[in-house]
């Protein structure tokens, strides 16, 4: 499969086909971001919508110098906030205690939505944002550093608190540690 | 390294580095803190398979169809906007110009005069050569100040204003002589 570079040269150039392997490649990359940063589903797949029309007419204005993840991520993120603050507010579903997991379980749709919706009911913006990057995909601090326009020691410190409140989440749902003489 | 130190590591490590030195050496010789490690270990295992399992239910190729479609129609409506931008500041511009052409030439200038030697009869009678049926001359006969308001065009006004200088002048007229005033005045 082509790599973002040549797709982004293609569909500059009229190609279509370029362009619906773009969004093939990406979209669920943003569906999760806009999940993630939104904490609600339709939302999320109004916002991946609205990312690809976006990127559809302002990929001329992408120059290349810097990641395609990093300016698709700021893409998602203006559309989040842009949507935010002129749509209804979301719904504050109560969301199930996700933490607390069945080994073996299947991790199925309405779980995993559930999973994200206490994520950001948990964690402030920023520290979801770095958590999502860094833990969730698997990124390093510095190029989400880079795709957050913060500095490397704020995502590091961003992060470890993120885990920190996730892990107490965690272990305060767990008995054998409650139970724990400390 | 105590279970403290231990936990407060886990609280913020990504849980691989808790698996060298010291800290492996604790969670291999205590049992709650192994446990506790195991948790979240397992859970958040569950987290990263939950969040890739996350798929938007719409398929790509609608996606980008309608992506496309969507672009191009802002792109046609932005061409619009700032036609009809242009077209509105135009119209703007067309008409102050228009405004300000057909307000000049209604424009009348009022003057008082204060006479010198004529009396407000007499200066009417001098300026009647020159009225045009734009020029409106009232006087006061009965007011002691000897004032004449004449309203006319700039134009008119230049020639009312010469008239005036002319035989309302000591030097030039006698005052309190009775004028003969001509049929016609040639201003100048």
């Amino acid at each position: 499969m082509a790599e973002p570079p040549e797709l982004v040269a293609r569909t500059r150039e009229g190609d279509e086909g370029a362009f619906a392997t773009l969004v093939e490649r990406y979209r669920p990359i943003v569906f999760r971001w806009a999940i993630a940063l939104s904490g609600d589903e339709d939302e999320a797949e109004d916002v991946t919508q609205e990312v690809f029309v976006r990127v559809h007419r302002k990929l001329s204005s992408f120059r290349g110098d810097g990641s395609f993840d990093a300016w698709l991520y700021r893409i998602t993120r203006r559309v989040v906030f842009r949507m935010r603050s002129t749509g209804p507010p979301p719904c504050d579903n109560a969301a199930p205690n996700v933490y607390v997991t069945d080994p073996g379980a299947r991790v199925d749709r309405d779980r995993a939505f559930a999973l994200v919706q206490s994520i950001a009911a948990t964690l402030p913006m920023r520290q979801r944002e770095v958590f999502i990057l860094c833990d969730l995909e698997g990124r390093a601090p510095t190029e989400v550093a880079g795709m957050l326009n913060m500095k490397d020691v704020s995502v590091r410190a961003s992060l470890f608190k993120a885990r920190a409140s996730i892990r107490r989440t965690i272990l305060a749902t767990h008995p054998c540690y409650r139970e724990r003489p400390r | 390294m105590t279970c403290d130190t231990y936990l407060s590591m886990l609280a913020t490590l990504p849980v691989e580095e808790l698996a060298y030195d010291d800290a492996r050496r604790h969670a291999a010789n205590c049992a709650d803190c192994d446990r506790v490690t195991r948790v979240v270990v397992e859970r958040e295992r569950n987290m990263l398979m939950a969040f890739g399992e996350l798929y938007p239910p719409v398929p790509a190729g609608p996606i980008a169809a309608r992506a496309i479609v969507l672009s191009r129609r802002r792109r046609v409506a932005l061409y619009y906007r700032i036609g009809l931008g242009i077209a509105a500041a135009a119209s703007i511009l067309f008409l102050i110009a228009s405004r300000q052409k057909i307000v000049a030439p209604t424009g009348r200038v009022s003057e008082t005069f204060r006479l010198q030697c004529l009396s407000p009869g007499q200066a009417a009678e001098v300026l009647r050569p020159v009225r045009s049926p734009n020029v409106s001359v009232s006087i006061r006969e009965k007011s002691p100040l000897g004032i004449i308001t004449v309203a006319g065009s700039p134009v008119e006004m230049k020639h009312v204003r010469a008239v005036l200088e002319r035989y309302d002048t000591p030097s030039e007229s006698e005052c309190g002589v009775q004028l003969s005033v001509p049929a016609v005045i040639k201003v100048p």
